[in-house]
């Protein structure tokens, strides 16, 4: 085989982008909106096109370089963040892998499309012909993915640069025909920042294959095992993502701010990767090469696409008592990138191999090297605990982390509260299951609302298989929706707490205001859900619980679907009348509200004015139009 | 406007800045007491008049997801007037908050090897305890060296037992005002076309094998 003069070049695919490439401080030309539609995206590559009489075979390898991030390492004890963009760094070595499964598109001098192919979805070897003769052809790797020749789809997914131009990323050279056989060798994009720095694009690529295989190998036979259940195969495969990622952009430019910011658009299967700071690489904080971030964005879009979100968005530090919905999706995104990073499966030596962590990276070994969050994602520590008690874990989003860690991890591993055993493993396709059927109280269930990890639970438990109930404990979990949601009608039934009233809350968080006051504790949720559009009165009855004059002053709030925690355009209506001064007459709020058909939020809050001036045990009852409204199933 | 107007219009005014300023004083009030009684856990009567006038936040334009951030928080705020040439003195805020209360937060000016230089203050030191809503501050005076551009980071770094943060917070300058401009331009033509591309309706989602629909809707508001 003659091997040809082969040189390597990188760009983005099209001529006009790499005249424009942004990589000034700003970056921010040309961008619109991240919900633009922008031009369409390139036609995938996705057949061979056949060819008679003279031909040479092209071959090659693709390969793409990771920055690593090292959590001081034997070598370098002190250190933490990404290390070398050099696979020959004595202690901090990038990694070089396989570009797998990636589209392979050739052209001619004109730019007409003369070949398709695609990188093996193990060894990011490729292969095709083209005619022979004395004729230049480029060949590009490209940061996307799909189905090729009608074969397996590893894969649906386009790294891109932005919405206002859907190009992708190529790792690109040319070969001349006319010498017969060519081999390329090993096309490699490099982590360099000086580069275009491919080798972040197709870490990103990459990131989505890993997630893809984890899926397959955990969930290909789901449904056979648990009916209804979504299997995840190469002929079956996860819908399509699109991911933006430009060097040196944040995409939190979007919302005027300056801090970095990677984030999932739900509805627009869109993730937005963080590739700097005002064009600050080496010394900001980026992404890129953080899989952690890139698997848990990843996990927003399945929750997105496979089953089904309810989380208000918002921001979150992992470590605080939030609203249930956000917990639960924030949760299971930090849980899906800690178990496909420490899945055997899927890496031979996987790189959360032992403890599944949670790592988020600023800057590198070339400038100002930093871990902006390194979380322990088994054990609780320090005062990352849960101090509610029972039913807080559900609230918090790493305890929902850990508790579905704890389902899918070994035997041995211990769950977090000490009294607690983990004794549940491999359990990720009860998960999935949970997550993908639309019977059996799954997440799909088109009459579930305000979604959260009590439903899994509840999901969980209607399969049949295994108790989870000692890891739930030890992760302060409720196995329900008591604390969070739970469906309530006028012909459900009530567990009478004292003749009259059914429910029972006793606050003990002085919040300065409703906003920050604690849902766990010092707040009750109900979903309603109204079948006729009327007007509707509800009303809230409480008194003091135990009779020593100290009852709270309680609130009632109606939420639509969407239902932000002190939104004012989330709130239907509300009712805060100041109780009477006299303990010994019960209090009463009333609201009157037209509603539609749909669901509805009903908040019973316990103010307490920054103290607990009015924090006693407190029994109440909820009624709709003088009815009671009690737990049902849904 | 009519004679009658503007006495009408003045009034109207005149009532809402009272209304306001008995808002602030109600509120001014509570934080008084709130201060002078920290940590209060003694269960009173059941009534605390006037206290429930707060406002809702705002509901985000576009709902999407933040990733997770740490508890720490930096910002750097020029103090006066911006450096305009080779020579100008500066000032520059750094605030330090978290989320929740720790012990032992770092904090460094970093500063580039050229471009800049400290004419007072403290360029690292480590914060004894950082309460949740209690900031820190931190101020460093610097000349501008030369007529490039020099970026200026404020690090912030701290654990809690096996948990570990940071940030960092930026100040170009010389290009400051350029990025900031850029980064509002690009947030109002966000908003702007956001605004302008609301969905009318409910959309459908994705039609999984063998499951129902769902229908989400979307999420602008």
């Amino acid at each position: 085989m003659l091997r040809a003069h082969v040189y390597l070049i990188i760009s983005l695919f099209l001529l006009g982008a790499c005249a424009k490439k942004e990589t000034s401080n700003t970056a921010t030309n040309g961008r619109i909106s991240p919900t633009y539609a922008g031009p369409a995206e390139a036609a995938y590559c996705a057949a061979t096109v056949p060819y008679g009489g003279s031909t040479i075979t092209v071959s090659g390898t693709a390969q793409y370089v990771r920055r690593e991030t090292y959590n001081q390492p034997s070598a370098m004890p002190s250190f933490t963040g990404l290390g070398s963009a050099s696979t020959s760094h004595p202690d901090l070595p990038a990694g070089a892998y396989p570009i797998r499964a990636a589209e392979v598109r050739v052209t001619d001098a004109a730019g007409n499309v003369v070949q398709c192919a695609q990188t093996d979805p193990v060894s990011g070897a490729f292969s095709f012909t083209v005619p022979a003769g004395n004729i230049t052809y480029k060949i590009a790797i490209n940061s996307r993915s799909a189905q090729f020749n009608g074969g397996a789809i590893y894969m649906n997914a386009s790294v891109l640069n932005k919405p206002e131009a859907n190009q992708f990323y190529s790792l690109v050279t040319t070969i001349s025909a006319g010498g017969g056989n060519v081999a390329t060798g090993v096309l490699q994009a490099t982590a360099l920042t000086s580069g275009p720095m491919l080798g972040a694009a197709f870490n990103i690529l990459d990131m989505f294959f890993n997630a893809n295989a984890f899926l397959r190998n955990k969930v290909g036979t789901c449904g056979a095992t648990f009916p209804g259940c979504t299997s995840v195969t190469t002929s079956a495969p996860v819908p399509k993502v699109s991911a933006y990622w430009e060097k040196g952009f944040n995409p939190n430019d979007y919302f005027g701010s300056t801090s970095g910011l990677s984030f999932y658009l739900p509805d627009y299967s869109r993730l937005f990767i963080l590739g700097g700071i005002s064009g600050e690489i080496d010394d900001a904080d980026t992404d890129h090469f953080d899989n952690s971030v890139i698997l848990h964005e990843y996990g927003h879009f399945l929750e997105d696409s496979m089953f089904f979100s309810d989380s208000p968005g918002g921001s979150h530090n992992g470590n605080k008592v939030i609203d249930p919905r956000l917990a639960w999706s924030e949760g299971w995104g930090n849980f899906i990138q800690a178990a496909i990073l420490s899945d055997t499966s899927i890496f031979t030596t996987p790189p959360m191999a032992g403890t599944p962590r949670y790592f988020d990276s600023s800057g590198n070994v070339d400038g100002t090297p930093d871990l902006f969050f390194a979380v322990n994602l088994e054990d609780m520590t320090g005062t990352d605990l849960v101090t509610g008690g029972q039913g807080e874990g559900n609230f918090r989003e790493f305890s929902v982390s850990r508790m579905l860690i704890d389902a899918v991890d070994g035997t041995g591993a211990e769950a977090t509260g000490s009294a607690y055993i983990d004794n549940i493993s491999g359990a990720f396709n009860q998960i999935w299951a949970g997550l993908t059927k639309t019977t059996g109280k799954a997440f799909r269930q088109p009459a579930l609302a305000f979604r959260n990890i009590g439903d899994l639970h509840l999901a969980q438990q209607a399969l049949g298989t295994t108790s989870w109930s000692a890891i739930r404990a030890g992760n302060y979990h409720d196995g329900n929706t008591s604390e969070y949601g739970e469906y309530v009608t006028t012909a459900g039934s009530c567990a009478i707490v004292s003749p009259g009233y059914n429910y029972e809350i006793d606050p003990t968080v002085a919040a300065t205001n409703y906003a920050n006051s604690n849902l766990f504790l010092d707040n009750d949720f109900y979903h309603l859900k109204i079948a006729t559009a009327g007007t509707y009165t509800i009303s809230l009855d409480y008194k003091d619980a135990d009779g020593t004059g100290q009852e709270a002053d309680l609130e009632l709030y109606l939420y639509n679907e969407s239902a932000q925690f002190a939104v004012g355009a989330d709130i239907l209506s509300r009712s805060m009348s100041d109780p009477d001064s006299n303990p010994a007459t019960p209090q009463n709020e009333t609201i009157t509200v037209a509603l539609a058909p749909g669901n509805y939020l009903i908040n019973v809050n316990a103010f307490t004015a920054g103290a607990f001036s009015a924090a006693g045990p407190t029994q109440y009852s909820i009624k709709l139009n003088g009815a009671n409204l009690c737990p049902a199933s849904l | 406007m009519s004679g009658q107007s503007l006495v009408m219009f003045i009034s109207v005014i005149a009532i809402a800045i009272a209304a306001n300023r008995a808002d602030e004083s109600s509120s001014w009030l509570q934080q008084k007491n709130l201060e002078q009684n920290p940590g209060l856990s003694v269960r009173g009567p059941a009534s605390v008049d006037g206290k429930k006038d707060f406002p809702l936040a705002k509901k985000e334009l576009l709902k999407h997801t933040h990733k997770v951030r740490g508890p720490l928080a930096a910002v750097v705020e020029l103090v006066g007037q911006r450096p305009e040439q080779d020579g100008d003195v500066f000032v520059l805020k750094g605030t330090v908050s978290s989320e929740q209360a720790l012990n032992n937060v770092e904090f460094t000016w970093n500063l580039p090897a050229s471009g800049v230089e400290v004419v007072n203050g403290q360029t690292s030191s480590v914060i004894a305890v950082l309460s949740e809503g209690k900031p820190f501050e931190t101020q460093i005076t610097l000349r501008q060296v030369g007529s490039a551009n020099a970026r200026v980071t404020l690090r912030v770094r701290g654990r809690d037992s096996a948990l570990q943060f940071g940030d960092a917070a930026f100040y170009h300058t010389m290009d400051q005002d350029k990025l900031d401009a850029a980064r509002l331009e690009l947030r109002s033509k966000s908003e702007a076309y956001m605004a302008s591309d609301l969905p009318p309706t409910s959309v459908k989602n994705l039609d999984l094998s063998g499951g129902a629909k769902k229908e989400q809707l979307k999420i602008f508001h």
